[in-house]
């Protein structure tokens, strides 16, 4: 009982610490949000929950919403696949397969503010090296990042770009512990590819195919940089996602204590997703193999 | 003896410290060049005034609001900061600095501002902020462009001119296969669109509060300014809907717009291009219209925290120097050249400005900027002073740039998109 009172009180400075820079900041945005407030200090008026009612008669807050299930479902299918295609074709061990290694990591490495600026300009319909080729073709430039339909969809695979490199290294790290001898085992056995990435490499990876999707999920959900510095939430909000609304309902139309009521749904959704996630498809165990 | 000398020196060069004052200020213009023509005007006041040290901190436009804010909230502002409209009724609402009135009157009566300049900082009864320089828009243009699609250099000088003129290079170039577009409009969701649209808006006298700030906006200017935008969209490159400054300028620059309401700030590349082929005419409206466009004051304003240090003195003295028209050229035709365009009457008219290369080689063009200011609007502030304080948060929403994609994406008609607008607008009033 003793040593662990002793514990608890060496454990004490760090807790306080987490307390501080973690639940804090929570406690003051829950009270934002229930104040009428222009800059989140100063004088603020209570108004319950009148932020919150506002929002969800907010139509682009609704949207906002819808958008970012959308944008998340879509970087989440890209960003789970190709990495584990890409780590499946490059765990071939080919003679340039350190080169393809280092050559896959350039778009990680990169500042989103860099790969904003470059897409944006790769992209640009009238001198942009992509409209370029496409108009050399014959065809008509595409308007990739000012129109309703395909902007949204144009900044995912954008997104998906950046972190690709990410997943693949951490699946392809998973695919050099799977032991040669079951694939041996299993060719013996007269398994072919297909029945062996089923049966044997999926499973033992599995446990990092999921962690790669919660990361995914958590870092697609709370993408700001790349959407701010291309589309602004435009045009006519149709890339407006929620911490793009977030950001801008604080910081340009100077409502924090709406902000802050926005900032406490998404984060209420984050919690509930991340519960969901950790309680429905965490993996069991990584070690048992499936008999085919 | 050695040690007696050292000792003194030492304790010379600590009473020198420790007698030099240091003021610090933030402004938002972060190019290479704007910083160094920053750093020299700061120089020169250094060597005047050897007792006052000055440090300039970059931060850049894109996070001037985050940083002030938390600035103002964490009580670490500087002591004063270049600023736009916007900003300093931020800052104001914020409680977080302090009215000018006497140096401007005393800068006003040594310099002359230009009245028009000095409204939008009227906040109740006192000035908030103090203007260093402007930014006028006229419609700018590549003279061969226009001569060879048109058969003239004249630019247009009424609407119908202007429509006809953008619709006539841009098909005639496309049967050429040139592409080359008539006009450049954005219609991104920023406030580059919302300075073009304001400039098309100021020419039939839309306003966007009264005089006693009441809302006016929906009104059948507006509607007739948003309708002549979007017609003459069609003459904008494809992909406009998402652009910016960063894309408008680069396709002018690369010949691929012939005519656009803008900033005269391209000159600088133009000139280290050693391209002259730029030109500026008064930006054109309806026959039944009226001479506008949008100017764009930049001010500077004072925190608390100065006062409360005890600085005030100094940076009055540093607010002094800078005015002088020899001074305030390095801030205007040497930070931006054709962009930051002279304020005061005596900075307008002085050699220091009109001798400097770049103005001098596009002398046309300047002498358009600087008349423009004459009939310059800001939106929210066209019946003077800042009448309404909403106009900070209506400009950050950029509900003009978000109504003008509405409309030329198809999304809304003409109507719906400016009674929506209008209803936004609103709501911030209320709030």
């Amino acid at each position: 009982m003793r040593s662990r009172f002793k514990g608890f009180l060496l454990l004490t400075p760090v807790l306080s610490l987490v307390a501080l820079i973690t639940i804090l900041p929570i406690v003051n945005m829950i009270y934002n949000s229930l104040l009428k407030t222009q800059f989140g200090f100063g004088k603020g008026e209570f108004i319950g929950l009148s932020n919150y009612v506002k929002l969800f008669n907010d139509e682009v807050f609704v949207g906002a919403v819808g958008k970012s299930f959308i944008w998340t479902l879509e970087n989440l299918l890209i960003q789970l696949t190709i990495p584990l295609l890409i780590a499946l074709l490059l765990n071939k061990q080919t003679k340039f397969y350190r080169v393809t290694k280092s050559l896959i990591l350039i778009p990680w490495v990169l500042p989103m503010v860099v790969i904003s600026i470059v897409w944006r300009w790769l992209l640009e319909p009238n001198i942009g090296f992509v409209n370029h080729l496409i108009t050399n073709m014959g065809f008509e430039p595409v308007n990739f990042m000012g129109s309703l339909n395909l902007t949204f969809h144009v900044l995912v695979l954008i997104n998906s770009w950046h972190f690709i490199p990410f997943g693949t290294i951490l699946m392809l790290a998973a695919l050099s512990t799977v032991p040669q001898s079951l694939y041996d085992a299993a060719k013996v056995d007269g398994a072919g590819s297909f029945k062996q990435f089923i049966y044997i490499t999926f499973p033992l990876i599995g446990k990092i195919i999921w962690f790669v999707g919660l990361l995914a999920f958590m870092w697609s959900f709370n993408t700001f940089d790349l959407i701010w510095l291309t589309t602004q939430g435009g045009p006519s909000n149709a890339t407006m996602t929620l911490p793009t609304y977030i950001y801008k309902l604080a910081f340009k139309m100077y409502d924090a204590g709406r902000s802050s009521a926005a900032a406490f749904i998404s984060t209420l959704i984050l919690i509930g997703v991340g519960v969901l996630y950790f309680t429905l498809l965490s993996p069991k165990s990584d070690t048992e193999v499936k008999q085919p | 003896m050695k040690k007696v000398l050292f000792v003194s020196i030492v304790l010379l060069l600590a009473t020198f410290i420790m007698a030099q004052t240091t003021i610090v200020f933030w402004h938002h213009e972060s190019p290479a060049h704007r910083v160094a023509a920053f750093q020299k005007a700061v120089e020169l006041f250094q060597q005047e005034y050897p007792d006052i040290k000055v440090v300039q901190q970059v931060v850049p436009w894109g996070d001037a609001w985050t940083k002030t804010l938390a600035a103002i909230d964490a009580g670490t502002t500087p002591d004063f900061q270049f600023s736009l409209p916007e900003l300093t009724i931020t800052a104001y609402q914020a409680d977080a600095i302090i009215p000018l009135d006497n140096i401007i009157n005393e800068i006003d009566e040594k310099y002359d501002f230009v009245d028009s300049q000095l409204e939008p900082y009227m906040i109740d009864g006192n000035y908030w902020g103090i203007p260093i320089w402007t930014m006028p828009m006229v419609l700018i243009y590549r003279p061969s462009i226009l001569e060879e699609y048109l058969g003239t250099s004249e630019p247009p000088k009424n609407w119908n001119e202007l429509l006809l003129a953008a619709q006539e290079i841009t098909l005639k170039s496309a049967a050429e296969g040139e592409k080359i577009y008539g006009i450049g409009l954005t219609a991104g969701n920023n406030l580059c669109t919302q300075e073009q649209v304001y400039t098309v808006m100021a020419n039939v006298g839309v306003e966007l509060f009264d005089e006693d700030g009441n809302l006016t906006f929906d009104s059948p200017e507006t509607l007739r300014a948003v309708e002549f935008y979007k017609d003459l969209f069609k003459f904008s490159p494809p992909g406009a809907t998402g652009w910016a400054w960063g894309e408008i300028e680069m396709n002018f620059s690369a010949g691929k717009i012939a005519m656009m309401p803008y900033f005269g700030g391209l000159q600088k590349r133009f000139y280290d291009m050693g391209n002259y082929d730029l030109d500026g005419a008064p930006q054109p409206f309806p026959i039944d219209g009226q001479r506008g466009s949008l100017t764009y004051p930049n001010d500077i304003h004072i925190f608390k925290s100065a006062r409360e240090k005890g600085h005030l003195d100094e940076v009055y003295k540093f607010i002094r120097f800078i005015m002088r028209p020899e001074i305030n050229a390095i801030f205007t035709a040497q930070t931006e050249p054709g962009s930051f365009v002279p304020i005061t009457v005596e900075a307008q008219e002085s050699d220091a400005y009109w001798n400097d290369p770049i103005i001098s080689q596009f002398e046309h063009l300047n002498r358009v900027i600087v008349n423009e200011i004459n009939y310059g609007k800001l939106y929210g502030f066209e019946t003077g002073s800042a009448v309404n304080l909403a106009i900070g948060g209506i400009s950050g929403g950029n509900l003009l740039a978000e109504m003008i994609q509405n409309v030329v994406t198809g999304k809304y008609t003409v109507e719906k998109a400016v009674s929506e607008t209008t209803e936004k607008m609103r709501e911030f009033i209320e709030e």
